[in-house]
């Protein structure tokens, strides 16, 4: 099989003009960008900074806040000593975890197991960053057994979010709706997309 | 030419040469013909100079090449520009000759559901492990697993048939 593949994918090669375009394209889209890029950093500093106040005058009063509001969305950022992240009301509380299996629980027959059951997503986008949100209906899934203080609370529903930190960040997410547990994931994305496209399925 | 967070540059020229024909074979592997091919081409690199400063290093550059241009290609195929004008695309590819119709193999390829098609080409062409594909296109290793065994079962069969058509 695999000299059949490298017999039928060698021979095909992304055509010349186009590459030569293409990097037209890039050049003039880098150009473009370059203001923009500047502001960005402008406004990364002087979040920074903000953060840096907000560390300052919180010491001394328990957890350091972090506090930012996005489109609507009130992120409340409290970090422990223990690594993970915490945000507060509406609450979405994020657990730093250590590998990226699936974060639902239960018994479960090995449906995803070579030649079983494959596991569908009941829906798939692709985010602006170029990421994936996935979402998945988990069937014969439980909703994990956690302490308390790591579930999240969004429109009154408990929801565990989770993040691993590798080379490809990857958040998962596991609620409870209509009787059925279901799973997100997003590949790729930024937290914002993925806590927009967690509320979005919560909500409707 | 970009400079990441983290320092790593991001030089065009180099990643075009480097690249461009992994990206292009992901493209038209899963677009099945070199109009969207170009397009979900020509965007998987644009997002690159929009997210270059994201880039950590070279295998985290070459990972978020192939999942930008799988996502690009499936965003191109499933446009209701596409659905619509499909059947049209697919008549007008039988009369071109620019699509490596005489490659058996990719042809059977194309015509595997997408998923099917970019694990088995990142497993067989570009030598990933199951985990490292799960791990650039955002599944699970058991559904990656699944993926590649149906997969290949299929493509075998679609082999097998369009052995004794002719």
């Amino acid at each position: 099989m695999k000299k059949a593949f490298e017999e039928a994918y060698g021979k095909i090669q992304a055509p010349e003009p186009l590459k030569a375009e293409t990097l037209t394209l890039m050049e003039a889209e880098n150009k473009k960008r370059k203001p923009g890029f500047v502001w960005g950093c402008s406004a990364a500093a002087a979040v920074l900074c903000a953060a840096i106040f907000c560390l300052l005058f919180f010491q001394g009063r328990g957890a350091v806040y972090i506090t930012s509001m996005e489109d609507g969305v009130h992120y409340d950022t409290v970090e422990l000593e223990d690594g993970i992240l915490y945000f507060q009301p509406e609450r979405v509380t994020i657990s730093v975890t250590p590998n990226a299996g699936s974060i639902t629980s239960g018994e479960k027959t090995d449906e995803t197991a070579a030649g079983g059951e494959e596991e569908l997503p009941a829906e798939e986008v692709t985010a602006q960053s170029g990421g994936t949100l996935t979402l998945y209906q988990q069937d014969r899934m439980a909703l994990p057994d956690i302490p308390e203080e790591n579930w999240s609370y969004i429109d009154g529903r408990r929801v565990y979010v989770t993040v691993l930190m590798a080379e490809t960040i990857r958040y998962q997410a596991t609620f409870e709706k209509d009787g059925r547990v279901w799973e997100i994931t997003g590949n790729g994305v930024t937290q914002k997309e993925f806590i927009d496209y967690l509320y979005q399925n919560i909500k409707k | 030419m970009g400079l990441s967070s983290n320092g790593y540059t991001v030089i065009f020229e180099e990643v075009m040469e480097k690249y461009g024909d992994m990206v292009y074979r992901i493209c038209l592997t899963i677009t099945g013909n070199p109009e969207d091919a170009r397009d979900s081409f020509q965007e998987t690199f644009l997002r690159l100079v929009r997210n270059q400063n994201k880039i950590k290093n070279e295998e985290h550059l070459k990972a978020w090449l192939i999942r930008v241009a799988t996502n690009c290609s499936r965003t191109t195929v499933s446009s209701p520009w596409n659905r619509r004008t499909r059947g049209i695309k697919e008549e007008d590819l039988r009369k071109e000759a620019h699509q490596p119709r005489e490659n058996e193999l990719l042809a059977e390829l194309q015509k595997l559901p997408d998923k099917y098609a970019v694990v088995l080409y990142l497993f067989y062409y570009e030598e990933y492990s199951v985990r490292e594909i799960g791990r650039i296109l955002g599944k699970k290793e058991n559904t990656i697993k699944t993926q590649l065994d149906r997969g290949r079962r299929l493509l075998k069969q679609k082999l097998e048939e369009g052995g004794e058509r002719s």
